[in-house]
């Protein structure tokens, strides 16, 4: 890859057919090292208090792959048609002004898992060197915030080389993923599948179905989170042929199957965190080795994050004009302030912020989906999508969709009808239908009818092809 | 620069405005995949995962 080509995407606009060269491998690659982080333990954990091993696996395997079909439907077709990313392809939805609120979306959200993951790089660090007995447990919270800081510094220069770098960094980390993956699944359903099957849930509910839907549930809603992450990266691909395996097996697939560690884990050992787990199975080389995984697989996902992060961030007029690092910084500095000033009391708010964020994207991929396959029929302007102001295809009343704006609202009410996100607390037919697909049907179906009683008859929006508005 | 676009912006939009110059979208086979592997495999975990 050329400077020059490295220069045009970190400027946001479109990739042409010479730049998008990236093969199904190297997509891949790519979006399992971006998918693979430390997260999947925690989703195993939050499985694993409502359901035993075999059904946890099940309904969250079963639920991830749900949430990633959604977000490769919504995402890829318009990101690997135009080599535009998600943000930009949310523009055609919302309005030349109404579109900031993806970029609001995926600017708090990828801040939100890049300080997770590095607080818990950094926490890897800090129990690492006390196992070596390099540090003591009095020092660990300044080796947290400075292991951070300096985590931070690692993905600004990595990716000021863009996608290149991003690229080679995860090639590296790709084997030592796998790898190391797949060797603790095997060390923890060897040594404690005895108590896994023993194993009781923590909080299950007493009602099987209730639990089971709800280890669905949390496997959409997890991989719903991919949308911001994925167009920036499927964009290097050619077309949505190239896309469409490595997005469902190479971004979907990892998060059940690490989870898989977190949940056997926590039924068996109750805890989820493999730097702990492995030292009292295998001792201090193992818990190396684990640990090292674990900063491994965080970092990759960092560089993704904030390689989609950056590349969002350009598509905002008065940010247009800054440098790449300048970016960078934007999309870095937020989280090097939540990992040095509040990282534990971030941390532990993990399971709010993951449901929050899946009330927001639920009804966005609904409301994409629709408009891109029923609405457009599989096209949209490309040069509306750079265009602002009256005249413009996606200017819709004042720079916003209206139809948009109540699919998301009528999206909202029914997740949060349907399912508390903080305590869990459910409404029927939560029992059966999840509420994250629910919430994604209502949002599509008001958007759709709101936009063929009002916004096509009025001419806007583009519908009617070559119409401004 | 019809638009006040910058001229490599604009020739990047005048060249993916030309639909042999977009990428294609899903095939027959891509199709099948995502149903396999986002409806038909989900729902078949499922359904072992309940039966025990």
């Amino acid at each position: 890859m050329s400077d020059n080509t490295s220069g045009i995407e970190q400027s946001g606009w479109p990739l042409t057919a010479k730049d998008r060269h990236w093969t199904q491998l190297q997509l891949f690659v790519v979006l399992l090292v971006a998918a693979a982080a430390t997260w999947c333990y925690i989703i195993g954990e939050y499985v694993g208090y409502y359901l035993n091993l075999k059904m946890g696996f099940a309904a969250l395997t079963a639920g991830s792959m749900i949430g990633m079909f959604l977000v490769t439907l919504a995402v890829v077709p318009t990101a690997t048609r135009y080599g535009i990313d998600s943000i930009a392809s949310a523009k055609p939805l919302f309005g030349n002004r109404g579109w900031l609120l993806t970029v609001f979306l995926q600017y708090v959200s990828i801040i939100g898992w890049n300080s997770l993951l590095l607080i818990f790089f950094g926490k890897s660090v800090a129990q690492l060197l006390t196992t070596l007995g390099v540090a003591d447990e009095a020092s660990a919270a300044i080796i947290v915030r400075a292991v951070s800081a300096l985590a931070c510094l690692f993905v600004f220069f990595v990716l000021m080389r863009g996608a290149t770098g991003l690229e080679r960094v995860s090639l590296v980390l790709f084997f030592f993923i796998v790898g190391i993956g797949l060797w603790m699944t095997w060390m923890l359903l060897t040594n404690q599948s005895d108590a896994i099957a023993a194993a009781k849930p923590a909080y299950a509910s007493g009602n099987l179905q209730w639990d089971y839907v709800t280890g669905l549930e949390i496997g959409i809603v997890s991989l719903l989170s991919w949308w911001p992450y994925i167009g920036a990266m499927v964009r290097e691909a050619p077309d949505a042929h190239t896309a469409t395996l490595p997005s469902m097996l190479g971004m979907g697939l990892p998060v059940p199957i690490l989870s898989l560690v977190g949940l056997a884990a926590i039924l068996a050992l109750q805890v989820s965190d493999p730097s702990a787990w492995l030292i009292q199975l295998g001792g201090t080389t193992y818990g190396v080795i684990a640990l090292m995984f674990v900063i491994a697989a965080n970092l990759g996902t960092a560089l993704a994050g904030v390689y989609a992060t950056g590349v969002g961030l350009r598509q905002v007029p008065a940010f247009q004009s800054l440098s790449w690092s300048a970016l960078l910084l934007m999309a870095l500095i937020p989280v090097a302030a939540v990992s040095i000033v509040v990282p534990d009391l971030f941390f532990t708010n993990f399971g709010t912020f993951l449901a929050f964020i899946g009330v927001f994207f639920a009804p966005l991929v609904g409301i994409q989906i629709v408009d891109f396959f029923l609405l457009r029929g599989q096209r949209i302007n490309i040069r509306g999508i750079y265009q602002s102001g009256p005249g413009t295809p996606y200017q819709y009343w004042g720079g916003f969709n209206p139809a948009a704006i109540l699919g998301m609202a009528a999206g909202f009410c029914t997740y949060l009808y349907l399912l508390n996100p903080v305590t869990y607390a459910s409404r029927s037919p939560y029992e059966y239908l999840t509420a994250s697909l629910p919430t994604a049907a209502v949002g599509a179906i008001v958007y759709l009818v709101a936009t063929l009683l009002v916004v096509k008859p009025a001419g806007k929006g583009d519908y009617n092809g070559g119409t401004a508005g | 620069m019809a638009d006040g676009f910058q001229p490599e912006l604009e020739r990047r939009i005048a060249e993916l405005e030309i639909e042999s110059n977009q990428g294609s979208g899903f095939t027959t086979v891509d199709w099948m995949w995502l149903l396999l592997l986002g409806v038909i495999g989900p729902a078949a975990l499922l359904v072992w995962g309940w039966v025990t």
